[in-house]
């Protein structure tokens, strides 16, 4: 079992996901079987909404008419629309608040008017998800060495086959095809710590300003200083999930880099259960004066 | 395996195995589902498909229900169409018949106009011709009278043809006589031109400009040197190259031959001077040292040795024997010609020229002070010359004038000038008869003139349009017969 990592075990990982109706359009006087599936923790929902919209679809009254250019489908999750340009593992790990019980299914609600353009992204073709996808590796990349060189090296083709890759689930290409991009030790971590709430923190962390061999601890202690007073675990500090694990925070950041990043290049961390006294969304932590270049921001998206 | 790591691959590996007990579930949940979809989508079809195939129904029985009225009407309409047809046709043929018909009318219409308009033009031409006839009576009656004055004249024209041809012969055979004449008086004058020609001989002797010009001792060689670098030996009898003596890096400005004739010096502008035996045409000697062109070059008779001037202001003083410099003379200013007498004497003339400079290369020369100065009018000496004997020196200087120099006194006995005497060069250089009677110079106009030296009169003017630009150097044989000059053009000729 030792090569489970390497051989991308956690890529064959999927997650349970019941899919409801927005109770404004239902017509029905039962309500309607929630859509059941399984997704790809390496995946997004965008992907797997075409099929959940079709099932529901037949389910409305002959003559139902939308509007072309506002109403188009979105998934709701806890009152909030959900951020799916995230990977579905990351979400489904920030919103089953933490649970390990597999059988807990991601309550979602479809709804197929007013699309909330404010909050997230429209991204209802497959090249739109591409697109995002990449903008998601070349931000990550340039966290990573600096520079988005090796991105911007490739070829239409090798893109393509990226992406195939990445849908196919495919953990052997796809570490092949990107090799070019985890070449040398990283200048700064790529990581996302996500939140209850509409927000995720992310800061440029100077490798060279931590220590040696930095934990997870440490990082966190940086990111969330609120949370996490100091880099050793503490009695009441929040569970830090990815891929379904509670890591603990003894975890060298450099391995979990290299093993339980997502495709997009980005190691995704949830914190889904805040203790009671913390406010729901902590403010941003400064960066300290000296650590260079501003908080480094997404670039605009389309 | 580290603690941590062996938790968090607990925790995942669980997770993957309960989602792999799921999938079965899920995915026969999922299959139910679409199949529930599919229903519904072919459900909701039926209607409007229950719906479709009524009215298609319908539309079949009505059209099932009319075929026979349909073959009825079709049947009268084909009649109607077949009598409109044949009336149409009928119509078409009677309105032919009625546009032939008007345009006949309209031809024979015209044809009337046209037979109208001729008759009366022909009887308008008949009234014409018979008023024509009558003036030509009357003019036929006026020039019987003219003819009759013509043929007396014709008469008197004749004879005066007759006398006009006789003249006319007359004429030609004086014309004739003329003509033979006069070319007898072009023979003559050709005969007298090639008896001319032959007292001169031209050569385009170089590819550039020629410098200098000598002849040895026994007067059947000349040497020149030019500008194209090379120096040449010539027979004077036959004008033929005997060598060219090559080795010169730049122009040569100057030459001589040694007494006996067996080598030749040239200075050059390459700052060497270099002497060459004239039989294997080889570089015997190179002399270097001076740091400026090589302005001339003169064999010390009876020392063997040479003597240089030069642009750089100094004059040379060479042992052939071991071909090194013996002395060097500093001069206030550059030395344009020197000549050399009776062992130690060596004369100078200078661009700053208010006098010509005698040294005596015997004295200590430390001092640098020539012996003797000698007071010219201030102006450039371009060529020194000293006749056979040695007592007489000639100055060519750039106030067009010659000088002429008593060597035992030192003082001028005579200046030669003449309206067609120009010197431009300053290299030019004049040249004295073996027996110093007379003393030649080229001037810019490409004329020689030759100047008796004891009247001081002008005693020739060479001038057969031999040269086409400034002479610059003359030389005259030492057997007396023949003088050679050479100028800026490429020319040499020699004259008898």
């Amino acid at each position: 079992m030792a090569d489970f990592f390497s051989s991308g075990g956690l890529w064959r990982d999927e997650v349970l996901v019941s899919v409801t109706l927005d109770p404004e359009e239902r017509t029905t006087i039962s309500n309607p079987e929630p859509y059941f599936c399984l997704v790809p923790r390496v995946s997004y929902f965008p992907l797997v909404l075409p099929e959940i919209e079709r099932y529901f679809r037949a389910l409305l009254p002959a003559g139902t008419t939308f509007d072309a250019t506002k109403d188009l489908p979105w998934l709701e999750v806890q009152g909030q629309p959900l951020r799916w340009q995230h990977p579905v593992g990351c979400l489904y790990d920030l919103y089953t608040a933490g649970k390990a019980d597999v059988s807990a299914p991601l309550p979602l609600v479809l709804h197929l008017r007013k699309f909330p353009t404010a909050t997230i992204i429209p991204m209802h073709s497959p090249e739109a998800v591409r697109a995002e996808f990449m903008q998601m590796v070349k931000e990550a990349t340039f966290l990573r060495d600096g520079n988005i060189k090796a991105v911007n090296s490739l070829v239409k083709e090798q893109t393509e086959q990226i992406i195939a890759a990445m849908t196919n689930r495919d953990y052997a290409l796809f570490e092949r095809l990107t090799e070019a991009f985890r070449g040398q030790e990283p200048l700064r971590f790529p990581i996302r710590v996500h939140l209850p709430g509409t927000t995720h923190v992310q800061l440029p962390i100077l490798a060279a300003e931590m220590p040696a061999e930095c934990t997870l601890g440490d990082v966190m202690a940086r990111l969330l200083p609120t949370l996490f007073p100091s880099p050793a675990p503490a009695e009441g500090s929040p569970a830090v999930v990815a891929f379904g694990a509670a890591l603990p925070l003894s975890t060298p950041v450099g391995w979990l880099l290299r093993r339980m990043a997502y495709p997009d290049q980005f190691l995704h961390l949830a914190v889904p259960q805040l203790p009671p006294g913390a406010p729901p969304c902590p403010t941003r932590p400064r960066c300290p004066p000296s650590s260079g270049p501003p908080p480094h921001r997404p670039p605009r998206r389309g | 395996m580290a603690d941590w790591e062996q938790r968090i691959l607990n925790q995942v590996t669980k997770r993957v195995a309960m989602t792999e007990s799921l999938r079965g579930f899920v995915d026969k949940y999922t299959a139910n589902l679409q199949a529930l979809v599919r229903f519904r989508e072919q459900a909701s079809e039926v209607p409007t498909l229950r719906a479709t195939s009524v009215a298609l129904q319908a539309r079949l029985e009505t059209l099932q229900s009319n075929p026979e009225s349909n073959a009825l009407v079709k049947a009268k309409l084909e009649e109607a169409e077949k009598q409109r047809e044949e009336v149409r046709t009928e119509v078409t043929g009677l309105y032919r018949e009625k546009a032939n018909l008007a345009q006949r009318t309209l031809d024979l219409s015209q044809q009337l106009d046209q037979t109208r308009k001729e008759s009366a033009e022909r009887l308008q031409a008949k009234e014409q011709l018979e008023k024509t006839n009558h003036d030509l009576e009357v003019q036929l009656g006026v020039m019987k009278e003219h003819h009759s004055q013509l043929q007396v004249e014709l008469v008197k024209a004749d004879e005066t043809i007759r006398q006009l041809r006789s003249e006319n012969q007359r004429a030609i055979t004086e014309l004739l006589a003329a003509k033979s004449r006069e070319a007898e008086q072009m023979n003559m004058a050709k005969d007298l031109y090639d008896s001319l020609m032959r007292r001169m001989r031209k050569e385009t002797a170089h590819e550039g400009e020629v410098n200098a010009i000598a002849f040895n001792m026994t007067g059947n060689q000349i040497v020149t040197a030019s500008s194209d670098r090379k120096v040449k030996v010539w027979d004077v009898e036959t004008g033929a190259t005997v060598v060219t003596l090559t080795g010169c890096d730049k122009g040569a400005s100057t030459c001589c031959f040694s007494d006996n004739g067996e080598f030749v010096m040239a200075g050059s502008a390459d700052n060497a001077t270099r002497v060459w035996h004239v039989g294997r045409a080889r570089v015997v000697q190179c002399l270097t040292g001076h740091s400026n062109k090589i302005t001339a070059a003169e064999y010390m008779r009876e020392r063997a040795g040479a003597v240089t001037g030069s642009k750089d202001r100094t004059i040379k003083v060479w042992d052939l024997n071991k071909g090194f410099c013996q002395r060097t003379i500093f001069c206030p200013s550059s030395c344009h010609s020197l000549i050399t007498s009776n062992a130690s004497m060596v004369f100078s003339g200078h661009f700053d020229g208010p006098d010509l400079r005698i040294w005596d290369i015997r004295t200590d020369m430390g001092s640098g002070d020539p012996i003797q100065d000698i007071e010219l009018q201030p102006q450039v000496i371009t060529g020194l010359t000293q006749s056979a004997d040695g007592t007489m020196l000639m100055a060519v200087t750039r106030d067009n004038s010659i000088k002429l120099l008593d060597t035992r006194t030192f003082a001028v006995t005579r200046t030669l000038r003449h309206e067609r005497f120009h010197v431009t060069l300053e290299w030019c250089r004049g040249a004295f008869s073996p027996d110093g009677q007379y003393c030649a110079c080229g001037s810019m106009d490409g004329s020689v003139l030759v100047w008796n030296t004891l009247t001081g009169a002008v005693e020739r003017i060479l001038d057969e349009r031999a040269h086409r630009g400034p002479v610059a150097c003359c030389a005259w044989s030492p057997i007396g017969e023949t003088l050679a000059s050479c100028d800026k053009e490429r020319m040499v000729v020699t004259w008898k």
